[in-house]
């Protein structure tokens, strides 16, 4: 009998010890292995604390696996992000919405009907080739067939395209204020392609030997759901113009950048505390006090220009009553909502505009309506309209954490003045389905991303969840797209934003920034809100 | 021995069929598909509604299943909507972490399981006996996604002994670096399974203890634990098998939250991804796979039966 308790102990010892002296021995070999001698958790050294330098691997994380790394067929971050690492449009746009030459330099005619790209010199592809202007002509022929908004701003505005000397030259029937935008965006913006390839896929997407850019990082590895490995490209030969963020030049400092495809985000977080990762972008505010204690990390606050919003039917139901969405927002505390959605003050702004702070057509314009709680005009409003009580039917998500927060916070915020809302809870690709279908919903949660200019917001574009339609809002639309001067057009963007507000079409809470943690290792962690590694290095 | 093997393969038909049909049909009785899901946040209902035309999804329901079986009967589970490649490759590509979180975790479950079991018989009634059922009652209460993050906090960021995330493939690093990347998970999916196994073991020991030749083994003089491994283990060995039956059951359907919560690129993770992706033909394809899988665990167990009980008759 003692024999089989030893014999039994035995066997539970000898499991957990193979697996811990295995584990042991391999933690060795693989530390140096995956990360080419960078020292996960290691204390910058003096003589590189300050100074960027070359050299060592990054570890990135993707919140899903990227179907391809093709920057026009893609149209989703985790397909986007190691994209641009590999493929650089002809312009780059900064933070503010601003044009910079890239591979291009441009020049812009007879106010704005004629746009020319200039190519730059003895720019090389990945595969040793010279980009030249006919590259850069089969890249806009597949942009403008396969990107909507190419098609919308450029292509059909388009009189002619023809290769002219080095040059690419834009002739369009009218001035296209947004075709330098649309040239230059990180999401579906012109990335310039071999004219070979370009012309084998005109509609179908590239395969990973065909990932072949003209990017400071050139493609090597994708394992599926694993991860992306990117190499350091040598032949690269930076832009250099005076700018910020995605038009600065491009540096490319680590060796290689390791994308890790982690859809949880607890995973993700552990994963940047025990150094399997380098960065982690969304961490919960309550995580921050323990994050910042650990000496190895550094949390960070990043604007990256998300707006959590609420949209009314605006063709069926209750919601159409302009009244009643008037009495909704008179009830709305934006301060309490996006604490709630965000957890700190410290991870939002309140921001009335559906262009996020740091673009240069954000406006502080609400009528007054914004964040400015007044029972008794709400109560006047909900008198005025005919809503009789009825549940109004609100669908969220707790995929998105902020979304289901907030609109359980709205629904408590309207109960005082005896509106009713059914707060319906599903996942993503229910909600997205819902939405798009007005017997569903007579409220919908969403999450606006910033954008490089006002006509791309996606509940301005008719057919879009919402069904919002206005004859005010088509005609300064127009203006956005067909004026040249700035000055006019953003003047058009407020009273836009005006009859936003007056139309209630969508309620914004706010603009939520996001924590990051990153090892005390990386450094220059990018600072706009597109995710982007070319200029961060480790020690 | 081989014509039962094969009519139990026959009889399986039926079953997987039905299995094909309810899925294809509960997958698109779900709201939300896979156009809408890849249109992306800006797509208007019209760009929608010709995503889904592009794709076959506004076809009616019995034509697509048509389609879809007519290729399932030639080995043909079709192509992922999202990863725009054939499921089977992409199964099969997925299967060495998932096989091998579930055997790891299986061999954990069956030797904490069993052994506890058999202490707590042979001391029925004593402290061992109650210490035993009482980590038993802890295993099976303790949720394993909640175990799972309890093991990262104490063994990857405290102690640093294993990793938090991720996986390293036999051929990249080796079996002894894809188990020790394993060892959490399996552990927190082995700990729940140990807990049922040791209460099922404990309960079909002290069955067989109380028989006759037990007694008349002992009178033999034979060693207490030659009894015990020998005549006791093996009399009582049926329930046990199909406990571990049920449990590779369990262990596939815990790999899923497993899977998530490490990072590891296995089938579980590939059927949670693929369903907030509304990727029909993968789930289609991952629910057929762990059908047939436990077709065949049930055939393995049955024919085990008769390995330990030579009166079990395969009929």
């Amino acid at each position: 009998m003692k024999k089989t308790k030893i014999l039994l102990a035995v066997l539970l010892a000898s499991t957990l010890l193979f697996s811990s002296c295995a584990g042991k021995s391999i933690a060795a070999g693989t530390t140096s292995g995956t990360t080419g001698g960078t020292s996960a958790g290691a204390q910058p050294s003096s003589e590189g604390k300050n100074k960027a330098h070359f050299g060592g691997v990054l570890k990135a994380i993707l919140s899903s696996d990227p179907v391809s790394m093709d920057p026009i067929m893609e149209g989703t971050v985790n397909e986007q992000i190691p994209a641009a690492h590999i493929f650089e449009t002809a312009l780059a746009a900064d933070q503010s919405g601003e044009v910079f030459p890239c591979i291009c330099t441009y020049e812009v005619k007879e106010d704005g009907r004629i746009i020319e790209l200039k190519m730059r010199d003895k720019i090389p592809f990945h595969n040793g080739d010279i980009c030249d202007i006919y590259d850069v002509e089969a890249s806009a022929v597949r942009w403008m067939a396969n990107i909507s908004f190419a098609k919308k701003y450029v292509a059909d505005k388009l009189k002619s395209m023809k290769v002219v000397g080095n040059s690419l030259v834009f002739t369009f029937i009218a001035p296209s204020p947004l075709a330098l935008t649309a040239i230059s965006a990180w999401d579906g913006g012109l990335y310039i392609m071999p004219k070979e390839i370009c012309e084998k896929h005109p509609d179908s997407k590239l395969t990973p030997n065909e990932y072949i850019g003209t990017g400071p990082y050139k493609f090597k590895e994708h394992l599926a759901d694993r991860y992306v490995l990117l190499e350091k490209f040598k032949d690269y030969i930076p832009c250099d113009p005076l700018a910020t963020g995605l038009a600065a030049p491009k540096m490319g400092y680590a060796d290689q950048i390791y994308f890790y495809a982690v859809s949880d985000k607890t995973a993700r977080i552990n994963g940047v505390r025990t150094g399997e990762y380098d960065m982690c972008i969304g961490v919960p505010a309550n995580m921050i006090p323990t994050l910042s204690a650990d000496p190895n990390l550094v949390v960070e606050t990043k604007d990256m220009a998300i707006m959590p919003t609420m949209h009314f039917n605006c063709q069926k139901g209750p919601a159409t009553d302009i009244n009643l969405r008037n009495a909704i927002i008179s009830c709305l505390n934006m301060d309490d909502l996006m604490m709630l959605a965000q957890g700190a003050k410290s991870l939002y702004y309140l921001n009335p505009s559906l262009m996020q702070k740091s673009s240069r057509w954000h406006t502080d314009e609400s009528l007054g309506k914004y964040n400015n709680v007044d029972l008794d005009k709400a109560r006047e409003y909900l008198a005025a309209s005919s809503y009789n009580g009825e549940p109004l039917v609100f669908i969220t998500t707790k995929d998105n954490n902020y979304f289901y927060k907030t609109a359980m916070l709205v629904a408590d915020m309207v109960k005082p003045i005896g509106i009713n809302m059914d707060v319906q809870v599903y996942d993503n690709a229910t909600l997205k389905q819902f939405r798009t279908n007005p017997d569903k919903f007579d409220i919908f949660s969403g999450g606006l991303t910033g954008k490089l200019d006002p006509t791309l917001i996606a509940p301005l574009q008719d057919g879009w969840a919402g069904f919002y339609v206005s004859k005010r809002k088509d005609a300064l639309c127009e203006i956005l797209a067909s004026e040249m001067d700035f000055n006019k057009r953003r003047a058009a963007w407020v009273d836009l934003t005006k009859v936003l507000y007056e139309d209630l079409p969508v309620i914004t809470f706010g603009e939520r920034s996001n924590a990051v943690v990153y090892r005390s290792s990386v450094h220059d962690l990018f600072d706009t809100m597109q995710q982007y590694y070319w200029n961060t290095w480790v020690d | 021995m081989v014509n039962y093997i094969i009519r139990r393969f026959i009889s399986a038909i039926p079953t997987i069929l039905i299995v094909a049909v309810v899925i294809f049909i509960l997958i698109r009785c779900v709201p939300g598909n896979p156009a809408v899901v890849m249109a992306g946040e800006s797509a208007t209902v019209e760009e929608v509604k010709e995503l889904e035309t592009k794709m076959g999804l506004d076809q009616l329901i019995p034509v697509q299943f048509a389609k879809w079986a007519g290729n399932a009967l030639r080995g043909d589970l079709g192509e992922s909507i999202y990863y725009r490649r054939p499921v089977m490759k992409i199964i099969v590509s997925r299967l060495e972490p998932t096989l091998l979180l579930v055997g790891y975790a299986m061999l954990m479950a069956v030797a904490i399981g069993v052994s506890l079991g058999i202490i707590a018989a042979v001391n029925r009634n004593g402290i061992m006996d109650r210490l035993c059922m009482i980590l038993s009652m802890i295993g099976i209460s303790m949720p394993g996604f909640w175990l799972g993050l309890n093991l990262v906090i104490l063994f990857s960021i405290w102690s640093e002994w294993f990793p938090a995330v991720g996986y390293v493939t036999v051929a990249e690093g080796g079996l002894a670096t894809a188990l020790y990347y394993l060892t959490l998970p399996a552990v927190a999916l082995g700990l729940q399974r140990a807990a049922s196994l040791a209460r099922v073991t404990r309960s079909s020991m002290l069955e067989v203890l109380n028989n006759d030749y037990i007694r008349t083994a002992r009178s033999k003089g034979l060693k207490e634990s030659v009894v015990i491994w020998t005549h006791a283990l093996k009399n009582a060995a049926n329930p046990i098998l199909t406990q571990f039956g049920i449990s590779i059951a369990h262990l596939m359907g815990g790999s899923v939250v497993m899977e998530t919560i490490f990072n590891i690129p296995g089938v579980g993770q590939l059927a949670f991804n693929s369903i907030s992706r509304r990727d029909y033909p993968t789930i289609q394809g991952h629910i057929l796979f762990v059908a047939m899988v436990y077709v065949f665990v049930n055939l393995a167990v049955d024919l085990l039966y008769r390995v330990f009980d030579p009166r079990v008759e395969l009929k």
